[in-house]
């Protein structure tokens, strides 16, 4: 899938004939509608996790089996971002800078997750690694826990945010073309030397774009780690599984307090992206997640 | 750089497309041909297309998949349809347009989990919306009628806002002469949108549906979270049927040939995408 990845012109000359209150109107009314709707929940997930009381909202932040969702969830995006960073930054250098035979199967094969519903990536892994899965009597020859565990946690957040980071730079590295890292070559930089101080610093913005929107799908995904955890209260659930367990326990004020926490890496996650925009002046890469 | 390149840059990406090849191309080849099999796990029997046949023989499947024809029409037309009447009308609004991006932009980055049990409780029989239309104890989600129509709706809430910023940007790239010229016919709002709106954002448009298409073929948690494929199996979508299948009756031939069938219709959306923009280039 290609994405329109056009920067946005912002000089368009008016291009209507109706009066501009009738345009005002017009223009506050559809925003003001789909803001409401699309703030709607998280007005209810902040009302909601602080309807009884700060304190409460705290103590369901702070009990055991949070603070170990909490602590699961940050273990999972530390392994699982800065992997798919490497990856990226690789993988659409390699695209972006080369010619090779075999390069649009590649493109393929890095969007290959977006075609592939999360819930069957953690399918094919409980197939895989499970007890009675294809290596799972190795693996437990081995000893080597994979399944309801961290490392299936882990690896099935890395399949989900797999393209994200180096579908943000392929098409900005595509443009910057190799001109620039050409010359430092001839000049006699190494290759490292001209990575770290020609590539890198010209897609650094980019970079950081991809990086914290895979960061919110890392801690946000629940489809494919759902299948892999084991649900495991205090030990295999993430943010997101234990939000949906309080919920069907009826403990509301725990379950929008913990889920408070997501809309509040939302909101961090789209400051950042705004910025990043706002800094660069363009936009950039897809933005599917 | 030269095609002598070839080998360097393949060398540089092996150590990637190792792990791409170990943990998913390796695993998906295997979950199609755990689709062939008898699906017991450790001494898997080759049944050839036996799930297949089980699976369109089975009015319960026939039934998942009419659900899924739903839930996407339903999520496609109106998020698509509003989501470009509101970019049109955005597109004025020069002042503010990093405002509404990032506004529209909130559903992409929040966890569908924590919108999820939001809406549930939006439509919980005590919750915000009987409230807010003096309904008593009606049962949104319980209701065969309604469940579906609200889960629709989150899928709408989490897809439109993309759509809307994909579309301004495709907006953004119709030269401004065309629309200039086309006033100076005498062209109204209405001829402009149809003759040079319309084709000048024939790709983002095709980009669109197409991607709302692949969201809600994949879609599983607000079924997950809010039905559970009820009521009366009028919420299981395809997703679920497959994660219910796994998990819920260990028939994990069958749930994997039905993870095939999904694929083949994400991969088949994808290559008329891919028809579109080639005729496109063409022209």
């Amino acid at each position: 899938m290609t994405a329109t990845t056009t920067p946005f012109r912002l000089a368009k000359p008016d291009t209507t004939t109706e009066p501009t209150w009738i345009r005002w109107s017009l223009i506050g009314t559809a925003l003001l509608f789909l803001s409401l709707f699309l703030f709607v929940p998280l007005v209810v997930v902040f009302y909601e996790a602080l309807q009884k009381g700060v304190g409460l909202y705290f103590a369901a932040l702070i009990e055991p089996d949070a603070r170990s969702a909490i602590s699961l969830t940050l273990i999972a995006a530390a392994i699982s971002v800065p992997l798919n960073l490497v990856f990226g930054l690789v993988a659409s250098w390699a695209i972006a800078k080369f010619e090779f035979t075999g390069k649009s199967v590649l493109i393929t094969l890095i969007d290959l997750p977006y075609a592939v519903s999360p819930v069957i990536s953690g399918l094919i892994y409980v197939l895989i690694f499970g007890a009675q899965g294809f290596l799972g009597p190795w693996l437990q020859e081995h000893d080597i826990k994979i399944l309801f565990a961290v490392p299936g946690i882990v690896l099935a957040t890395i399949f989900v945010t797999f393209p994200f980071i180096a579908r943000e730079l392929i098409p900005l590295m595509q443009d910057q073309g190799t001109e620039e890292e050409e010359t430092a070559i001839s000049l006699g930089a190494t290759g490292w030397q001209t990575f770290r101080m020609i590539t890198l610093p010209n897609v650094k913005w980019g970079l950081l774009y991809g990086v914290i929107l895979c960061n919110a799908r890392a801690m946000g995904e629940f489809g494919a780690v759902s299948v892999v955890s084991g649900h495991i209260r205090g030990l295999t659930n993430t943010v997101p599984l234990h939000i949906e367990i309080l919920y069907n326990e009826y403990n509301y004020v725990g379950a929008f307090a913990v889920a408070s926490l997501l809309a509040m890496l939302a909101l961090v996650t789209l400051a950042v992206k705004s910025l990043i925009e706002w800094r660069t002046g363009l936009r950039l890469g897809n933005e599917k997640l | 750089m030269k095609s002598s390149d070839t080998t360097t840059a393949w060398l540089f990406l092996a150590p990637a497309l190792l792990l791409l090849g170990i943990f998913v191309l390796w695993p998906m080849a295997y979950l199609v041909w755990l689709g062939c099999t008898d699906g017991s796990l450790r001494d898997p029997f080759f049944v050839g297309t036996a799930n297949y046949e089980r699976l369109f023989t089975s009015p319960r499947f026939w039934e998942v998949l009419i659900n899924t024809v739903v839930f996407t029409f339903g999520t496609v037309v109106p998020s698509v349809a509003l989501a470009l009447l509101v970019a049109v009308v955005l597109n004025r609004a020069l002042l503010f347009r990093g405002i509404i991006r990032a506004v529209y932009f909130l559903p992409t980055v929040i966890s569908l989990v924590a919108a999820g049990v939001s809406f549930r409780w939006l439509f919980h029989p005590q919750g915000w919306i009987n409230a807010l239309f003096g309904l008593s104890g009606t049962d949104w989600l319980a209701s065969p009628t309604w469940a579906m129509p609200v889960l629709i709706l989150v899928a709408l809430w989490k897809q439109i806002g993309f759509n809307v910023v994909i579309f301004l940007a495709g907006l953004g790239t119709v030269p401004a002469s065309r629309y200039e010229a086309a006033q100076l016919d005498g062209a109204n709002d209405w001829q402009q949108f149809w003759y040079i709106t319309l084709p000048g954002i024939r790709p983002t448009l095709v980009f669109a549906i197409v991607t709302t298409v692949i969201f809600a073929f994949r879609s599983f948690e607000p079924v997950y979270v809010m039905t559970g494929g009820g009521p009366v199996n009028r919420t299981n979508i395809l997703v679920y049927y497959i994660y219910q299948q796994a998990f819920g009756l260990f028939n994990f031939g069958l749930s994997a040939a039905a993870a095939v069938v999904l694929l083949v219709g994400v991969l088949l959306v994808t290559a008329v995408q891919l028809w579109v923009a080639g005729s496109d280039q063409q022209d």
